[in-house]
């Protein structure tokens, strides 16, 4: 893989794109295993709509359980995912109810996208565990993570 | 060649040429093809085909045989898009009869078919219907009236892969895939109608219907979200039982169980599912083609040339060394290519090989090709798939602002509808290998040899 990236000036400054050749992935920075978690979220939606603008009307708990750190960020992504896809969630705010070792709870507020109101310009197969990596170093969290589009 | 090393049982064997080398070497495919070579039960090579790119765990491009009984089945060398494939089709009519009607077929194309990001509204069914769907493939969609019987002889396993289990399939694939049926998807998915602008074969183009101006239309989509959900439910399950099974992995996407075992035969089962909702998918757009067709240019007969899968795991008996086996072939990225006398050929074709399509980029042209003898004893009848990317999606966007694709292509004659500009600006030409090269080099190494070259004339870009 190639260098990271900046889409452009409005990204946060904790997100970096990931080349690959014919995917897409995300490297994420944060102060906190809580925080990582949500801005991964963030970072993958990104990569599908722009939220930035949405008024969240709705709320969406979701609990995830995984034997270790990285299938919870997998397990995590994917059932945001999937509520994406099947139920046309879009997400604005995260909010991470308990996180205890790998199992996490939080509850999301969006919409529900009306079909062709809204740019959702690229679909997310699946979320790989190619090149995944989430790690905390020194006071940091960084996760690394490459979706299948 | 890479020869064996490091805890590799077969070395690497890589089709390439000059002019390809330097991209090849540019990303980890070669590795990946090498921890490959390292899984139990392997046989004779762990094989790359030129169009080869960086993927999970199995390079695109790659193809690998299990022995049955000592082997492993890995949903990493299928791929999350289960079943990708290609299907091409021939209308009766010639370049100069549509050309002037083109824009409007392509107009009414986009209305008949959904395409685009969470493309539904397809085709309404039941879950009955979808379990259906599963265990049939093509043939459901044939006896719900989307297309006739004379198609599904010329669809790989006549549009049904045998041995799908609906009940393997979980609640989440069910639901992903219920509302996408005859819908195209986006990405590299398309429907292009063309024309054969050349024959390099002509007994075998005659033999396949083809002849030179002859209007031609391939359809290119996979299983949708249903088989990326059950790709995604088995490498859960795929983890699992490497650790069961003692399976020493180079790359945990390389999650594998033993062929005969519960997690693999389950495996297994799930994905001849996938299988059969892609081969009814695609009949199903073919369908709402042939509505297209009809509503534009009145009742012109399309007939299936042959459809390819080109993300897949059969079992194949293979001569190896004088001995004939028993394998499970992995071929991700990768299109069966069965040469002259092969049963599983169409009857119709049996004397000149199995059909093979590669697709090339939206710009540039598409293949036909014909399988070979010499593929059936390298390759396990395997060779390419398509052009492959040689651009991130990231570089193509920024190589394509400022300009108007659209008008491009439209300079050169090519009529294009895309629901995203996005995904225009991430599929243009230059974001592909020149499937020229890749053909070629799979023709100089005996694996397939070309019949036809088609050009585009309007293409639709989920």
């Amino acid at each position: 893989m190639n260098a990271n990236y900046r889409e452009n000036d409005k990204q946060p400054p904790w997100l970096e794109y990931m080349e690959h050749a014919a995917d897409a992935g995300i490297r994420v920075t944060a102060d906190s295993r809580e925080e990582l978690f949500v801005r991964a979220a963030e970072g993958m939606f990104t990569l599908v709509a722009d939220a930035r603008d949405i008024e969240p009307e709705e709320l969406l708990t979701v609990s995830v359980e995984a034997p270790d750190i990285e299938t919870l960020m997998v397990y995590w992504l994917s059932e945001l995912n999937f509520y994406h896809q099947v139920h046309r969630w879009l997400f604005r705010k995260y909010k991470i109810v308990e996180m205890v070792d790998f199992r996490i709870t939080a509850e999301l507020n969006g919409i529900r996208v009306v079909p062709n109101t809204r740019n959702v310009f690229a679909e997310i197969k699946a979320v790989t565990y190619h090149g995944l990596s989430v790690r905390q170093e020194g006071d940091r969290w960084l996760a690394e993570i490459i979706f299948d589009l | 060649m890479m020869p064996r090393s490091d805890g590799m049982r077969v070395p690497v064997r890589f089709y390439t040429s000059d002019g390809m080398i330097d991209d090849m070497l540019a990303d980890n495919s070669l590795q990946q093809a090498a921890n490959v070579a390292c899984l139990p039960g392997i046989v004779s090579a762990s094989l790359v085909m030129p169009d080869m790119h960086w993927g999970y765990g199995f390079p695109i491009g790659g193809v690998a045989a299990f022995d049955v009984d000592e082997g492993i089945i890995s949903p990493g060398g299928v791929g999350y898009d289960i079943n990708c494939g290609v299907r091409l089709m021939t209308a009766e009519l010639d370049r100069g009869e549509l050309e002037p009607k083109i824009r409007r077929l392509i107009e009414s194309l986009y209305r008949s078919v959904p395409s685009g990001v969470g493309s539904k509204g397809g085709i309404k069914i039941t879950q009955k219907q979808l379990r259906s769907i599963l265990a049939e493939g093509a043939l459901w969609s044939v006896a719900e009236g989307l297309g006739t019987e004379e198609d599904l002889e010329y669809i790989e396993e006549k549009g049904q892969m045998k041995g799908a289990d609906p009940r393997r399939v979980s609640a989440r694939a069910m639901e992903r895939g219920k509302g996408q049926v005859g819908t195209l998807g986006s990405g590299n998915h398309f429907l292009e109608i063309g024309y054969v602008s050349e024959i390099f074969d002509p007994a075998t183009a005659e033999t396949f219907g083809l002849s030179k101006d002859r209007i031609t239309v391939m359809i290119h989509c996979g299983s949708r979200g249903l088989g990326h959900q059950v790709c995604d439910d088995f490498i859960s399950v795929m983890n699992a039982a490497a650790r069961k099974y003692g399976v020493d992995l180079p790359d945990r996407q390389l999650c594998c169980a033993p062929i005969d075992s519960e997690e693999g035969q389950s495996y297994l089962e799930a994905m001849r599912c996938a299988v059969n909702y892609a081969f009814a998918n695609r009949q199903a757009i073919a369908a709402g083609v042939r509505r297209a067709f009809e509503k534009i240019a009145g009742a012109v007969k399309l007939r299936t040339v042959y459809e390819v899968a080109h993300n897949i795991a059969k079992m194949e008996t293979h001569d190896l060394e004088g001995k004939s086996r028993r394998l499970c072939v992995h071929r991700k990225g990768a299109t069966r290519a069965f040469g002259p006398g092969s049963e599983d050929v169409p009857s119709a074709y049996r004397s000149v090989g199995q059909p093979v399509i590669i697709p090339g980029d939206m710009g540039r042209c598409s293949y036909v090709l014909a399988g070979t003898e010499t593929a059936m004893k390298d390759t396990f009848g395997s060779t390419c798939h398509g052009a492959g990317r040689l651009m991130s999606r990231g570089k193509a966007r920024k190589a394509a602002t400022g300009r108007d694709i659209i008008a491009e292509l439209n300079s050169r004659n090519i009529e294009v509808i895309s629901t995203s500009r996005r995904t225009l600006a991430e599929e243009i030409p230059e974001a592909y290998k020149d499937v020229a090269d890749v053909v070629n080099t799979c023709e100089k190494a005996g694996i397939s040899r070309k019949v036809a070259r088609l050009q585009p004339l309007g293409c639709i870009k989920g």
